[in-house]
């Protein structure tokens, strides 16, 4: 199994395994960006992937095009809008679209069409993941550890609210859903505003059983003291003695169909 | 010609929805349907729909835009099979293994993709293109500037959404409902978090919820655009709603489309749809980045909508058939519209019941009533609280 880590800052010594790095202007939820010039320059010491999470309007398409020749030295390109597929190397690509892929023949499909890459929700169970791992041919991605994004909005959530209240504040914060009491992250960005679930993800109990997976390690979002437990045990199935973490959509199949079929 | 799509939720409102006007309807069927809660179709009322609407030489699309899970798959090929079989239009999909689906089995309706693929560029859009799509459903988040270069390039069937709710998230990236109340958003069971409160810090007023959409104002715009499709959001909407709405933007666009549009219209036609609504609405993304005035940060309640006060089922020797939706009284006066009658107010003179008796008030739930009025109307004709 391969691990890729999302570092959540510049020292990428420190870390082992492959890095995933998120390219500046073109990312969103991330702690640290890299602009095209860092990735450049990176690229020519050690392997990096990158990640282009945004959805990219005509502006930022067009920024894309100035630059996509630099990316030649690129390991894997993470990438959540399909416009990019038929602008870069589809051998490097790996479709990240998030929540989006939740099934073997949607993998199936994307494979005929040449992306072989490619990353997978993190709301399957693992009965799900293991048939797609044996109905598959794909490169699967899965992000092992990490506080899962559970919505991307191009709005401005967070400064529109102070705004509205006549105040300032920070870009980042802690809310709790008033009923179920849920902790949620939210971000706010110059592109628009992430939130992320407060717990940490990690479905490392299961890992033996996905191995053949390649495993992301999303960094970012945590505490340094998280970051550092982490980076001592993520290889270990027993992460969980060291960190609380959460995994229930591993474990639990979704409702969808309140009160049955009406 | 531009396309006046509507929602449906079931077979009254689409036939509603296509006698007031809309040139085509979107369904869910039971399964594989965003919207797991609204009411639905059997596959012989999608027939029916299919049939009635096929009468009128318009369109009906089916939504199949869940994101699959495995267990999905296994009834999937009979499903859409049987929606080929019927007739139907095109089929609304978001997930790949759908579209694989209709090409591998060589199915006939159209694919358009559901906005919840949020495609906002000509990249994407030719990407879909490249699928055997005929027509892409737009992000929300698209402005001005994404659509037209996304029309400028791309020889592609274009919808857009016009009016209704919007997703706080770009469509089909959120899991907010899966998280908070285990109910999965892409799969029909979105439970709209986005509209709960949060607590930040001691106060208890944050709230990410987005005000909803209207585009009435750019419709001249969006027509010059040729914008091949203008859709209403709202499968869960109620009979009133979708006629009314449908009736505004129909009047509106083929007065655009014959240049005779004026201010006047669009803004008896806002009036029309803002007492209609229990929300405000604004252009959303396609005029500038939304900002504070485009968010809700209150809680607020809705109140339900107490305008229509009845429909009309015939007319014969000067009174009007009716049956009762909401209060009224002699003396009131209202407003009766329909699809080929335009808005005309009437003070009511004359109620008689069943039983023809003259009463003073329609006050029963659905009651059939008999109603005076000096001008023609027709079945389907609905009577409202008139709107100045």
């Amino acid at each position: 199994m391969n691990y890729f880590i999302i570092p959540n800052d510049k020292n990428l010594n420190i870390y082992e395994d492959n890095l995933i790095i998120p390219l500046d202007n073109f990312s969103i939820g991330f702690d640290t960006y890299f602009t095209i010039e860092e990735i450049e320059s990176i690229s020519k010491e050690k392997e990096v992937s990158i990640v282009i999470n945004k959805f990219l309007h005509k502006k930022d398409l067009e920024k894309i095009n100035k630059i996509k020749d630099k990316l030649n030295n690129i390991k894997y390109i993470f990438i959540e809008d399909l416009s990019l597929i038929n602008l870069l190397n589809k051998e490097k690509i790996v479709l990240s679209s998030s929540h989006i892929i939740t099934n073997y023949e949607s993998i199936n499909y994307f494979y005929d069409l040449g992306i072989k890459n490619i990353v997978v929700s993190n709301e399957l169970t693992k009965e799900e993941l293991l048939e797609i791992k044996e109905k598959t041919k794909s490169n699967i991605f899965y992000v092992l550890i990490g506080r899962n994004t559970l919505m991307y909005s191009k709005r401005k959530l967070l400064s529109s609210y102070y705004e509205h209240k006549s105040v300032l504040g920070p870009l980042l914060k802690e809310i709790e859903e008033s009923v179920s009491k849920k902790h949620l992250i939210i971000k706010e960005e110059n592109s628009g505003t992430c939130i992320f679930d407060k717990n940490i993800f990690s479905a490392n109990y299961m890992m033996s059983e996905i191995n053949t997976f390649n495993f992301i390690i999303n960094l970012n979002n945590m505490t340094n003291e998280e970051k550092e437990i982490i980076l001592k045990h993520y290889k270990e199935e027993n992460l969980s003695d060291y960190i609380n973490v959460e995994n229930y959509f591993t474990k639990n199949k979704i409702i969808y169909k309140v009160g049955g079929d009406k | 010609m531009t396309e006046i799509l509507a929602p449906a939720g079931d077979l009254e409102r689409l036939k509603w929805a296509l006698i007031y006007g809309a040139d085509a309807v979107y369904i869910g069927g039971k399964e594989y349907s965003l919207r797991a809660n609204s009411k639905n179709y059997t596959l012989e009322e999608i027939k029916e729909g299919v049939e009635f609407a096929h009468s009128l030489n318009k369109k009906v699309y089916v939504t199949v835009n869940i994101l699959l899970h495995n267990e999905d798959l296994k009834n999937l090929d009979e499903y859409l099979i049987a929606l080929d079989k019927i007739g139907i239009d095109a089929y609304i999909v978001s997930d790949m293994a759908v579209i694989k689906k209709i090409k591998e089995l060589n199915l006939k309706p159209e694919i358009h993709i559901s906005t919840q693929e949020s495609s906002v560029n000509k990249g994407a859009v030719a990407f879909w293109k490249s699928l055997g799509a005929s027509r892409v459903v737009l992000g929300r988040e698209c402005s001005k500037e994404d659509i037209l270069d996304i029309i400028n390039n791309i020889d592609i069937e274009v919808e857009m959404f016009i009016h209704g709710a919007m997703c706080t998230s770009y469509s089909g990236r959120c899991v907010l409902s899966n998280y908070v109340t285990y109910r999965d958003s892409n799969r029909g069971g979105c439970s709209q978090v986005c509209r709960f409160l949060f607590n930040m810090d001691n106060e208890t007023d944050f709230q990410i919820c987005s005000k909803d959409l209207s585009m009435i104002d750019y419709i001249e715009e969006l027509v010059d655009l040729k914008i091949s499709s203008l859709k209403i959001e709202g499968r869960m909407r109620s009979l009133y709603y979708i006629a009314t709405v449908v009736n505004a933007y129909k009047t509106v666009v083929t007065k655009a489309l014959d240049r005779t549009l004026t201010k006047e219209t669009i803004d008896y036609y806002k009036k029309v749809l803002n007492r209609l609504s229990n929300r405000e609405n604004t252009p959303q993304f396609y005029n500038k980045e939304p900002g504070v005035n485009e968010q809700y940060y209150l809680g607020r309640e809705e109140v339900s909508n107490q305008d229509f006060l009845g429909i009309v089922t015939g007319y014969e020797n000067g009174y009007a058939y009716i049956e009762q939706r909401n209060n009224f009284k002699v003396g009131d006066t209202v407003e009766i519209f329909g699809p080929n009658l335009s808005p005309t107010k009437l003070k009511v003179e004359t109620l008689i019941n069943i039983d023809n008796i003259e009463v003073i008030d329609a006050k029963h739930p659905q009651e059939k009533l008999k109603l005076k009025v000096p001008f023609k109307v027709q079945k389907y004709d609905i009577i409202r609280v008139p709107i100045y």
